[in-house]
């Protein structure tokens, strides 16, 4: 693995990157309104019981106008995934995310490596002298370095994944929901039970994958704490890229220096 | 006036009274006794030693005479009402009061209060029952009762069940009818339900209140509907297992199914029916799963109703109201080859598949017995919990780690 990055005179600190233009991030804003909408209107009936949920049905017509909410909701997420589907293929952005996006090997290596340099536990039998001469042989297992990442880690990889796999099962579960007539001619009426269990697990999911992994990420990360800005303007520090997607930035790097390479030689034959 | 006058002709006849002449006894009576007048009354003729058993004529010399505990109390059945069959049916005639709640308490057991003829009735100011202001004219009825009935002395002297009849009934349907709408002959008042001198007590199992054919008197049409559903069916042959109106409806309070707070309201409906469907030992008797609240709260109609939604379908949406019949029964809205139209109201699926046919309504997808579904279930559940518990231990390595180490350069 590389020495530790410093800041190199070609990317300075300072300098501002694109991490999401102004496209990428009314998707986002689309799928936060839509998702958190969705939530709201649809975890009620998985957790019918629960007080706070009864109250939320306190006025005559509330039921009813959860139903249209959670519909319309789930009209305009779906509304966002064909154009998000559309800028992917057409765009040469798009199609650059895409790439970057397909999870490798290298990330669940990188989960399995980044787990153990948290757990810390054979650093800390290595400093206590157990096994020492294993782990003199065979520096991998101390997992003294973190793996570094490129545009996208193994956690942004997953929470992608998850949200487009988590929008087919829901969409196609949910419009056989909407639809129960057409779903109850064209299978049997267990086929549409399994619907609803599905269109349920998958909401709790989804709720997990949102609440604890991308909310730690973005918010309580420490690295980011309170907040990290970027779904808002869409700039990425110099900084930011050298600590935190370190291949993305040795890649600008490499670039860069290449490109001064070919000037100088241009400047001086 | 005229049907006073009838009345009074007929007590005097039958008195063996020539004319409505105030007998000559009772004004030496009223000399003390002023506010014992009966002028105006139906017993207007009548003579005091009629009802009073004061000694004959010329003991009256003496006054003043003996003092009251020392007269016997009015007897209204020996001389004239005994037979009285004028005004109600043999059943509810005054004589069939010594067999009544009343009657018992008072005739039996001596309770001195319990309604008498004269609690109800009056005393000496007694007015036919077709006069506005006669105390038992159908107007003053729930009035009359309450007197009695919502005094908390009485309530749990006798262990009576129905704790405030009056306030429940002003609130009720019927009472709406009658104080709100003003439709005398046609609002239910006490009388109409417990009987008039028969009133039997809540402990009767086969009380007249609670009756449907008593019910049915009114509301004739629902009565022949219900006849006919499987608990009209066992209610007519004497079983008390199967609802009556009143184990639906309520009692005194009985409401229209729009009010939110009624028994039979849409959202109250499951609850209502639960009362016997949800008790195993009830079920088991008559071959019906007990399952079926149960597996309706989890459902999708269940939930919807349960969280207040007025469009969703309740039990009686597609078993029917008063007409229920077993799946079984090919008239029986909910047999298999009547699923789909009944699946199908307009307002609920049009166009459900006949295929609903095959399927099995109340089910749950906990269970094993609902097969794929099961375990599909099982499945969702265990993948949902080790993501959660991969998550947690995960989270809580890095955040400890990432808090522990110095800020990065």
């Amino acid at each position: 693995m590389e020495e530790r990055l410093n800041e190199s005179p070609l990317i300075r600190d300072d300098e501002i990157f694109l991490r999401m233009n102004l496209a990428e991030r009314l998707q986002h804003i689309l799928l936060i309104i839509t998702f958190t909408t969705l939530i709201i209107t649809g975890l009620p009936l998985l957790f019918y019981e629960m007080k706070i949920f009864k109250s939320m049905f306190a006025f005559e017509k509330a039921f009813y106008i959860r139903g249209i909410l959670h519909r319309v909701a789930a009209v305009i997420l779906i509304v966002n995934i064909v154009w998000h589907s559309l800028y992917t293929i057409f765009t040469k952005r798009g199609r650059a995310n895409f790439k970057e996006i397909i999870p490798k090997f290298k990330d669940a290596r990188d989960a399995w490596e980044i787990f153990w340099h948290n757990v810390g536990l054979t650093q800390f039998l290595y400093k206590k002298g157990v096994f020492k001469k294993f782990f003199d042989r065979h520096p991998y297992w101390l997992f003294e370095k973190e793996p570094e990442f490129g545009r996208y880690n193994f956690i942004e990889k997953f929470e992608y994944l998850a949200v487009a796999w988590g929008s087919f099962i829901m969409i196609i579960s949910g419009f056989f929901m909407w639809n129960v007539e057409l779903s109850l001619r064209l299978f049997p009426l267990w086929v549409h039970d399994i619907f609803v269990i599905v269109h349920g697990y998958e909401a709790m999911l989804a709720f997990l994958a949102i609440i604890i992994w991308h909310m730690y990420n973005v918010h309580l990360n420490p690295e980011v704490f309170p907040m990290s800005k970027i779904w808002l303007n869409g700039k990425i520090t110099g900084h930011e890229l050298r600590t935190l997607h370190p291949l993305e930035y040795r890649k600008i790097l490499e670039e860069r220096r290449k490109a001064a390479e070919r000037a100088s030689r241009i400047k001086s034959p | 006036m005229a049907a006073a006058l009838i009345f009074g002709a007929a007590v005097a006849g039958s008195a063996a009274q020539p004319q409505k002449q105030a007998p000559a006894v009772n004004a030496s009576c009223l000399a003390c006794h002023q506010a014992s007048s009966l002028q105006g009354s139906v017993h207007s003729s009548l003579s005091c030693a009629d009802c009073h058993r004061i000694p004959a004529a010329g003991a009256t010399k003496e006054v003043p005479h003996a003092p009251k505990k020392d007269i016997l109390l009015v007897d209204c059945t020996a001389k004239c009402h005994g037979n009285d069959t004028r005004m109600q049916p043999p059943g509810q005639s005054p004589s069939s009061y010594a067999d009544s709640v009343h009657g018992k308490g008072y005739l039996e057991r001596g309770e001195m209060d319990v309604a008498k003829c004269w609690d109800c009735h009056g005393k000496h100011n007694i007015k036919p029952v077709q006069a506005p202001d006669s105390v038992v004219n159908r107007r003053n009825i729930p009035l009359v009762c309450s007197r009695c009935h919502e005094n908390m002395n009485v309530v749990l002297k006798y262990n009576i069940h129905a704790e405030s009849p009056y306030q429940e009934y002003m609130q009720s349907v019927h009472g709406k009818t009658l104080f709100e709408k003003g439709l005398v002959t046609f609002a239910a008042v006490c009388t109409d339900c417990h009987g008039v001198h028969n009133i039997q007590g809540a402990g009767q199992i086969h009380m007249q209140a609670k009756d449907p054919a008593t019910c049915g008197k009114c509301h004739v049409l629902i009565f022949d509907e219900y006849k006919d559903s499987i608990h009209g069916r066992e209610a007519l042959k004497g079983n008390i297992d199967v609802p009556l109106c009143v184990d639906c409806h309520g009692e005194h309070k009985v409401a229209p199914v729009r009010d939110a707070q009624a028994p039979t309201s849409k959202k109250n409906i499951p609850d209502t029916c639960s009362g016997c469907h949800a008790r195993p030992e009830i079920m088991k008797k008559y071959g019906v799963p007990a399952d079926r609240i149960q597996t309706f709260i989890e459902s999708f109609h269940g939930i919807a109703i349960g969280l207040g939604d007025k469009a969703e379908a309740s039990c009686t949406d597609c078993h029917g109201v008063h007409n229920i019949k077993p799946a079984i029964d090919p008239i029986s809205s909910v047999h298999s080859s009547n699923l789909a139209k009944t699946c199908g109201q307009p307002k609920c699926h049009p166009g459900m598949s006949e295929k609903i046919a095959t399927a099995k309504i109340h089910r749950e997808a906990g269970a094993k017995r609902s097969g794929t579904p099961y375990y599909i279930n099982k499945i969702l559940l265990w993948t949902l919990l080790i993501v959660l518990a991969i998550t947690v231990i995960w989270f809580v390595f890095e955040l400890v780690h990432k808090l522990g180490r110095p800020k990065t350069p």
